[in-house]
């Protein structure tokens, strides 16, 4: 397996962990790669490196490294961004960005868990990032 | 010698073609056109549910769906693979250098309405204030041109802003949070009145029945994906509907880069961009409708002044999204889609200046459009989308845009145009005050939620060479005639002396078509 195709199935798990991540996904997250994310920054390029290599909580650090900047984001950021592209356009995960019936009780907690998630990924992420030095 | 060239086939070079209708006319255009094969046939969430796959009809064999992932900021609704046509090759026919203006320029068949929001708003007295022509004179051409193009709409509160319910067809079915709205603004309308502010049905060129051998809107809500939606107005549909005729001559490929003016007409020179040669074509008069930014060069190019800086206008834009608590956890709704819903006018105290806004769904563009600017982890943007975003929609806020705003815009020697300038706009009062008004229908919202996008985003150019009783150098007369020329006619927004804040797209056309006619009499 080449480098890409680790990055994308580790990203891959990290956010749709119940969905088996298919070759067409692999494939064109490759071809994006080539047509999009030719000049990233060496840095940026390291910290990816990092958090596949290490196994480190992806999403804890790309929502730290998100905050941080205000500009462009992050290469660590584009990336899922390509991965999220690539697997909306799929019917196989249209739950994953749509609910097809009411669940207003669901919904509010559901809500309400998302904001601790999201505190509990800062914490951690910001963690992450200043124990490893990303850029 | 033809009798008339117009150079442009959006909004204005259209309309002024169709003014001339009966004359020897010749359009000159680039003219982009998408000749991919029409595969999206049905609702764009059913097609998500049952086609296993959309990556060439959503993203793009190239990618088209992911440019903005470059840093670059362009309207959600012309990166898609069957829309960037729209925009194809732009910064190379018409490059711009600016730091602080998000300038978007077409060079397509039809012009950026390929993409418009359909929103067919007439200027009435209020907002023709520094027009140096009256409401009544626009009156039979806003006819002509609701007519022709299929205007939905209803008799509400905004009638008094948004003119004339004659030939305006039944309006589009609302989504669940819009009727929501309009249930709770009818119950409060008291207190909405007192506060200046009205809500009512959006008008929009869209159809609600079969209208001109065209048929009407199927709720497919692929606006952000398809072009060319036979219910959804396009100039192109006008344009084409002329060539079929014989009543135009229409040449593409041709980018127009200046004129000048001889004893008897005009000579205009163009670029063939097939052959790479120039070319030159004569009239007896000379429609210039090639977009207020272009025209404005064309203008420029042809004096050879490259010290001239020329205003130029966009309505600057507010987004507020709003959440209506009780719909947290709706199921999606596919009504709920691209198309303005709603709109509101707020009258100012004290200015008695209007601004509009557009209620909008959040179903148009790709949730991964969405998702990456949320303020919180990834795993937590999946659950808003399934749970939140339905209970959201976004009210887009416009306000006018005047001359003293001092944006401008200068040609420089490399023939790239220069656009600078900073302009203010006291956004906080307008925002607190909608942000009150939905309060008081029971949304939650807040202030600093707002996103103001850079100036330019609106992409409602207009004012570089505006229509003055008076007109001075790089002005033009209220035939939107260009100052010190004879035949030389502007007929897109760079003749708007001001902007309203209200989409000026049916004024375009209606002033474009009142030009054409009248010089057609003139040509006789």
């Amino acid at each position: 397996m080449n480098e890409l195709a680790a990055e994308v199935a580790y990203l891959h798990k990290a956010v749709f962990c119940r969905q088996k991540l298919d070759d067409a996904i692999v494939e064109r997250y490759e071809l994006a790669h080539r047509s999009l994310l030719i000049e990233a920054p060496s840095e940026e390029q390291r910290t990816v490196r990092m958090v596949v290599e290490q196994k480190l909580d992806v999403l804890a650090v790309e929502f730290a490294l998100r905050r941080r900047r205000t500009t462009q984001h992050h290469l660590l950021t584009m990336k899922l961004q390509i991965l999220f592209y690539l697997v909306e356009v799929r019917s196989h995960y249209f739950r994953s960005f749509f609910n097809l019936s009411s669940h207003p009780i669901k919904g509010t907690f559901a809500l309400m868990g998302s904001i601790i998630l999201s505190i509990w990924r800062a914490v951690k992420g910001f963690y992450l990032v200043w124990r490893y030095r990303f850029a | 010698m033809r009798d008339a060239i117009v150079v442009g086939s959006g909004p204005a070079g259209t309309f002024a073609a169709l003014g001339l209708a009966g004359k020897d006319v010749l359009v000159l255009d680039v003219g982009r056109v998408d000749s991919g094969e029409q595969t999206l046939d049905t609702n764009l969430y059913e097609l998500r549910q049952t086609k296993p796959d959309l990556f060439s009809e959503l993203i793009g064999k190239n990618f088209e769906s992911l440019y903005n992932l470059r840093g670059e900021n362009l309207s959600l609704k012309l990166k898609a693979p069957r829309t960037s046509f729209i925009v194809r090759g732009w910064k190379e026919l018409s490059p711009v250098v600016s730091t602080n203006f998000n300038v978007t320029m077409s060079f397509a068949q039809g012009g950026l309405a390929n993409a418009w929001g359909a929103g067919a708003y007439r200027y009435d007295h209020h907002d023709l204030r520094n027009f140096p022509i009256s409401a009544l004179e626009l009156e039979p051409f806003y006819k002509n041109v609701t007519r022709r193009i299929g205007v939905a709409g209803t008799a509400d509160d905004l009638q008094q802003f948004f003119g004339s319910m004659d030939d305006v067809l039944e309006p589009l079915r609302l989504s669940e949070p819009a009727s929501q709205i309009l249930d709770l603004y009818n119950r409060h309308k008291e207190w909405f009145h007192n506060q200046s502010i009205y809500i009512g049905r959006t008008r929009l060129a869209v159809l609600t029945r079969n209208f001109r051998n065209r048929n009407p809107y199927q709720y497919d809500n692929l606006e952000f994906f398809k072009p060319y939606n036979p219910a959804i107005y396009n100039p192109v549909f006008t344009l084409r509907e002329m060539i079929r005729e014989g009543s135009i001559d229409y040449r593409s490929e041709l980018l127009v880069t200046s004129f000048r003016e001889i004893t008897d007409g005009v000579v205009v020179e163009v670029r063939n961009l097939r052959t790479g040669s120039a070319e030159q074509f004569k009239c007896r008069k000379l429609f210039l409708g090639a977009g207020a930014i272009n025209t404005a060069k064309i203008v420029l190019q042809s004096a050879n002044d490259y010290q001239t800086r020329l205003p130029l206008l966009d309505n600057p834009i507010s987004c507020l999204p709003i959440l209506s608590p009780r719909r947290i956890g709706s199921a999606l709704d596919p009504l709920d889609g691209s198309l303005g819903q709603l709109n509101l006018v707020y009258e100012q105290p004290g200015t008695g200046e209007r601004i509009q806004a557009t209620l909008y769904g959040t179903t148009g563009p790709l949730r991964t459009d969405v998702l990456f600017d949320l303020p919180i982890s990834l795993d937590a943007s999946l659950i808003w989308s399934r749970y939140l975003l339905p209970a959201v929609s976004l009210v887009m806020i416009f306000f006018p845009a005047s001359e003293g705003q001092n944006k401008s815009l200068q040609l420089t020697e490399s023939g790239a145009l220069n656009i600078d300038g900073e302009i203010t706009v006291d956004y906080v009062p307008v925002e607190e005050m909608l942000v009150r008004a939905f309060r008081h229908l029971g949304f939650l919202c807040h202030r600093a939620l707002c996103y103001r996008p850079q100036i330019g985003s609106g992409l409602h150019y207009a004012g570089t060479l505006p229509m003055k009783e008076c007109p001075a150098l790089y002005q033009t007369d209220r035939d939107g005639r260009l100052s010190g020329t004879r035949n030389i006619f502007v007929v897109d927004a760079a003749c708007f002396p001001w902007l309203p804040a209200k989409n000026h797209t049916l004024t375009i056309m209606a002033n474009a078509l009142r030009i054409g006619t009248r010089q057609r009499m003139d040509l006789q």
